[in-house]
């Protein structure tokens, strides 16, 4: 018990000198000094970099990084399945899809995470309409995920096939993940939503331990599941809509983030929620900050980060500890 | 009083209607064991009895409540089931696994209190796997398992436990342990209802037996009227011999293979 609170505690503060490291390197590498007078100031380049470029971006990856984390975890906890991750379920399709669309059509900044979003949740509603046709479960939720996965992803390949190549490369970067492009405003709508979407689910942490033993012993254990599932798939759509309207699709966090912290501190979802956020906000801020700085002044999609730094990660990881499951 | 009453039940999944006009009663500390074939309807009995199939047509009552007016975690509180199968895909420890089954009884934001505790402790205790409290769920044997997963149901207080093949995979002496556990829950004053295969088991511990046969009921009874030779061999359509067990008394099933038919034969 004592240990549970030492590592949230640990995370805590992981998550604060992430913050500093991720505002001092990136881009153009400001001293300590310059840091505090810019922090002080209201005019000045200093003041500018801090307060108008690298805060609001690093606020956007802890938020996402949560976000995806979290999200994450929850889906596979009620799908009771350790491979599934935020994009399981086919929002990253229908949003592939609408940024195409918008870089097709030539629609700016407000209206491409706006397309972005709608495209997500488009491929959720109809995941869900498929689910609630058949019986709401989670083997229909899967499939019909897959399946309108393949379907966007398919119209997305086929605009590809067709369109010029400098459309093709706007929506490739988006699609390996991208922090630099949104908008302060945005970043704080996107932010309050994935606050409140990690609330609502942190309150749902008993059904979520339930329903990972599956949606029948659940019902037992007084657990109305297909409702419950149907709420929490909703939520989850909307944190990750969020999350993918203004970043793109990162991978990683929300499939790797929950293990690693599960391994750690066990299974519970009410440790398990809270502590995979931090652990999500953190690594995604630490992967942005070498992002930004690692080829400057030319930035790398910050998901070939989480990608290869995660993945080398893990595999050190798993091939160090004495005991690790999966699931 | 009944605790439950069936009341001309028939349900089933989609088009395939699996129990007919099934009615039967219940008293409050019963040890009921459902038998048939594969196929007879013994689980969907279950299923519809825990609120997983509604009734088609029919009622089911508890303590003379309609069920179909019962919320799932109203009837979470009074009737716990084991399921033949539960893969518990995450490492659960054995206390976090057990203390879910207070669930029930819990508010949204109410935090497990000091009754909580005591009851799970009570029922650790009660259930000899104090030892296990730590230990992995995944990592106990088939015996501890069975033992665990009771526990949970025994968490949530109920009155009426129902339990599907309980000891399907565990040996002789785990099988015994096992039945030897519920017989005494059952003193105690805990309802059961208990799908076997094992006539013999069913014979040996259970008061009442009801016998299913194509989703109907085929005789509903004790021990002695239930297990016949010509009932069993109608129902379960192969030859038997009924004897009596030498210490108990009880009907004993033995079955006859078909060397020793045919040899019989000649």
């Amino acid at each position: 018990m004592k240990n549970k609170y030492f590592f949230f505690l640990f995370l805590v503060i992981a998550l604060a000198a992430s913050f500093i490291i991720s505002l001092i390197f990136g881009g153009t590498p400001i001293s300590f000094n310059e840091l505090l007078t810019g922090l002080k100031s209201s005019t000045g380049i200093e003041y500018a970099i801090i307060w108008k470029i690298r805060i609001p971006r690093i606020m956007l990856s802890i938020f996402v990084g949560a976000g995806l984390a979290v999200s994450g975890c929850v889906l596979q906890g009620i799908l009771r399945n350790p491979l599934a991750e935020p994009y399981t379920l086919g929002i990253s399709g229908g949003a592939a899809f609408g940024v195409t669309v918008a870089v097709l059509l030539g629609i700016g900044s407000l209206g491409l995470p706006l397309l972005a979003f709608a495209g997500g949740l488009l491929s959720v509603f109809l995941v869900y309409l498929i689910a609630s046709k058949k019986y709401f479960s989670v083997s229909t939720l899967i499939l019909g995920g897959v399946i309108l996965s393949f379907l966007f992803s398919s119209m997305v390949m086929l605009i590809f096939s067709i369109a010029r190549t400098d459309k093709i490369h706007t929506t490739l970067l988006w699609l390996m993940g991208d922090l630099s492009g949104a908008d302060t405003n945005l970043i704080l709508i996107c932010g309050l939503f994935i606050f409140f979407g990690i609330l609502i689910l942190f309150v749902f942490n008993r059904e979520i331990d339930i329903l990972t033993l599956g949606e029948e012993k659940a019902v037992f254990l007084g657990i109305d599941s297909a409702k419950t599932l149907k709420l929490l798939f909703v939520i989850t759509s909307l944190i990750t809509g969020a999350c993918v309207a203004v970043s793109g699709i990162i991978g990683f966090v929300g499939l790797l983030i929950p293990h690693f912290i599960r391994n750690l501190t066990g299974p519970k979802y009410s440790t398990l929620i809270i502590n995979s956020a931090l652990a999500g906000a953190i690594f995604l801020c630490l992967a942005d900050a070498i992002a930004r700085t690692v080829i400057y002044p030319v930035e790398l999609p910050v998901g070939v980060i989480t990608g290869i730094a995660g993945g080398l990660f893990f595999i050190f990881y798993l091939l160090k500890s004495k005991e690790w499951e999966i699931f | 009083m009944e605790l439950l009453k069936i009341n001309n039940l028939s349900c089933g999944y989609n088009d395939k209607k699996v129990l007919k006009n099934v009615s039967f009663s219940l008293s409050e500390n019963s040890f009921l064991g459902v038998l048939g074939p594969n196929g007879s309807g013994k689980t969907t009995l279950l299923r519809a009895i825990s609120k997983i199939i509604k009734p088609e047509t029919g009622s089911i009552h508890f303590q003379d409540k309609n069920m179909a007016e019962i919320s799932v975690k109203e009837t979470a509180k009074s009737i716990a089931v084991l399921p033949q199968i539960l893969e518990v895909p995450f490492s659960f420890t054995v206390e976090e696994f057990i203390s879910m089954g207070r669930f029930p009884h819990l508010k949204r934001f109410e935090k497990p209190g000091k009754k909580d505790f005591e009851i799970i402790d009570k029922v650790i205790s009660e259930l000899d796997i104090a030892a296990l409290r730590q230990r992995k769920l995944r990592s106990l044997s088939g015996g501890e398992r069975q033992r665990v997963l009771i526990a949970q149901a025994l968490a949530q207080e109920p009155k009426l436990l129902l339990l599907d093949e309980p000891i399907n995979h565990l040996d002789i002496k785990h099988q015994i342990e096992i039945m030897d556990l519920l017989k005494d829950l059952n003193s105690s004053g805990l309802a059961l209802i208990i799908i076997l295969h094992d006539l013999n088991l069913a014979s040996e511990y259970c008061n009442d037996l009801l016998l299913l046969n194509e989703g109907r009921v085929h005789t509903y009874g004790k021990a002695q009227d239930v297990l016949k030779y010509e009932i069993l061999e109608e129902v379960y359509k192969t030859i038997l011999v009924v004897e009596k067990n030498p210490i108990s008394g009880k009907p004993f099933i033995m079955s006859v293979s078909k060397t020793a038919r045919e040899g019989k034969k000649k």
